[in-house]
């Protein structure tokens, strides 16, 4: 593991020299999951594209037991390891949509599914969820929690709070409770981002779920944490859109080994987007 | 050989001989995700029999010698370009490797006419290689979907890919290229053997396989004649692509409709 030293440093890794192992992963993502049409999306409603058909690696699927994604599980974006100690590191994006709005890349940790939608007690099936390996002990700092809809819940209206463990090892922590169920919060690829209780800023376990009553319908949703890397605004259908981070904001990112980068998106309309991605990465 | 430092970079891209094309606007006539291969002025050929292509191919957008006179690696640094569309629209600059068609949008057993591909002679290990169907006659109004069966990254045959929406508004016009999403845990394809239809589109038309490499997206401001200038390390967030001998550069995007554009630019090469 060695720090890049400056702009000519990255500029000799990003052709190839001293190990730098330049890659560029070219992602194409469909908006299909699961063999059909992806689900229509709502303004302002998170989707997740982890089931979305994906070029490379094909779909994610909907997970039972809590299981540690990584880089090469269907659903990620299949971007290689790094080599020989080095750390691996993200340059650039450039991204563009059929659609508008915008896309959040994440390192998904870990996720579990097999949630009813009509349990009214707190539920512990497949929780609490499996030991980190990345962003784990006091690095889980700016890990969110994420729910995500895998099968259709009902329609009666309920609110979700999700017991878990902080980013110093406190257990029994409660986030804020959320909406959930109902048109628009209730259909498979829906995402929620879970606000966490007062003075935590980061997730190491989830332990239990709570929804507030019955939805009408089972379905099937689960938990996940991921670690935001980077957004990328594409607020116009057809626009492309460059995060550079070596001259812009944020700056250059690590992306852990391991890392399975997914997405999800914030869009501005209802239909489901087609995405071509290029993410820019070197060894040092 | 790898640049050594920025000076190395500043100073070869000093001496770089930039590239001067013309090129259709890939969008013309269709919203959708399209390809410029046959557009005139290139007025690439549709295909027939499976073909490997390179830069003597009529069709690709610089068929110059320059792209088989370097010596030693060699990276795409700097592209500028204008086009027509006052709106927001992308560029998609690839590497187009092989092609072939002759399919049928009526025909709901496996097709293998002109099938399979031929071996790619760049990007072999089919690693990061994107397969596409492109329509070259209209093909029917119905929606359909179509899957391939391909050999991936790692030689395996008889891969499936997912099936994807073929045919129907926006998916049958001229042009349209429908990107593949692949079998579960692949990252590229080496060539692909058949191409099956769920159902009828209701019109036989043309289409075919394209087998290629993406190798830039570009964004196109939204004011007409802007010029869009990107350069790799300069706020181009590093999509530094290191360009194979004989590369057949065309362009794909999805751009407004409108006939009468064209993109017309230069691009830069550095060596090693």
């Amino acid at each position: 593991m060695a720090a890049l030293t400056d702009l000519s440093d990255i500029i000799n890794r990003l052709t190839g020299g001293n190990s730098g192992t330049p890659e560029i992963v070219n992602v194409y993502i469909d908006n299909r999951a699961a063999g059909a049409a992806a689900t229509a999306t709502v303004a302002g409603r998170l989707t997740s594209l982890w089931q979305y058909q994906k070029m490379p690696g094909g779909e994610g699927a909907a997970p039972t037991t809590s299981a540690i994604p990584v880089n090469d599980t269907p659903g990620a974006f299949f971007q290689t390891d790094p080599g020989g100690g080095r750390d691996k590191w993200l340059l650039g994006v450039v991204g563009h949509s059929s659609q508008g709005g915008t896309l959040t890349i994440y390192d998904r940790l870990v996720h579990q599914g097999g949630l009813s939608g009509t349990a009214t007690g707190e539920q512990t099936t497949n929780l609490p969820t499996t030991a980190l390996t990345r962003y784990s002990g006091t690095a889980s700092v700016g890990n969110f929690i994420g729910i995500e809809i895998y099968g259709q819940i009902g329609t009666t209206a309920r609110t979700i709070t999700v017991n878990y463990t902080n980013q110093a090892g406190t257990p029994t922590r409660t986030t804020k409770a959320i909406d959930i169920g109902a048109t628009g919060l209730r259909e498979a690829q829906r995402i929620f981002i879970c606000p966490l209780q007062d003075g935590d800023t980061g997730v190491r376990s989830i332990g239990g779920v709570t929804l507030s009553g019955t939805t009408g319908t089972a379905g099937n949703f689960g938990v996940f944490i991921g670690h935001p890397i980077i957004s990328i605004p594409m607020p116009t259908a057809g626009i492309a859109t460059v995060r550079d981070l070596i001259t812009g904001l944020p700056s250059v990112m690590q992306v852990l080994t391991d890392a399975c980068l997914s997405a999800y998106w914030m869009p501005n309309a209802t239909t489901a987007p087609q995405i071509n991605l290029q993410l820019s990465m070197i060894e040092a | 050989m790898a640049l050594t430092d920025y000076a190395d970079y500043k100073s070869k891209q000093e001496r770089a001989q930039p590239a001067p094309f013309l090129s259709g606007n890939p969008g013309a006539g269709t919203a959708s995700f399209a390809s410029a291969w046959t557009l005139a002025p290139l007025s690439g050929a549709v295909p027939t029999t499976a073909a490997a292509l390179n830069n003597t191919t009529t069709g690709a957008m610089l068929r110059d010698t320059l792209l088989n006179s370097y010596t030693a690696a060699r990276w795409l640094s700097k592209i500028e370009f204008s086009s027509a569309p006052a709106t927001n629209s992308f560029v998609m600059l690839v590497d187009r490797l092989s092609h072939q068609g002759g399919l049928d949008g009526t025909l709901t057993a496996a097709q293998t006419t002109n099938l399979p591909t031929t071996a790619l002679t760049r990007y072999t290990s089919g690693v990061g290689v994107f397969a596409a169907l492109e329509i070259y006659t209209a093909v029917g109004g119905t929606a359909t979907t179509a899957t391939l069966s391909y050999t991936n990254q790692a030689g395996t045959p008889g891969r499936t890919s997912k099936s994807f929406v073929f045919g129907g508004s926006g998916n049958n016009q001229p042009r349209t290229t429908l990107i593949v999403p692949l079998q579960d845990g692949d990252t590229g394809v080496r060539s692909v053997e058949s191409v099956t239809l769920a159902a009828t589109t209701g019109t036989i038309g043309a289409f075919g396989v394209t087998l290629f490499k993406p190798l830039l997206i570009l964004p196109i401001m939204p004011f007409a004649e802007k010029q869009t200038v990107y350069d790799a390390f300069l706020g181009g967030a590093s999509i530094l692509n290191e360009i194979q001998d004989g590369c057949c550069l065309n362009f794909m995007g999805r751009l407004p409709s409108n006939a009468a554009n064209f993109i017309t630019g230069d691009i830069s090469f550095i060596e090693g």
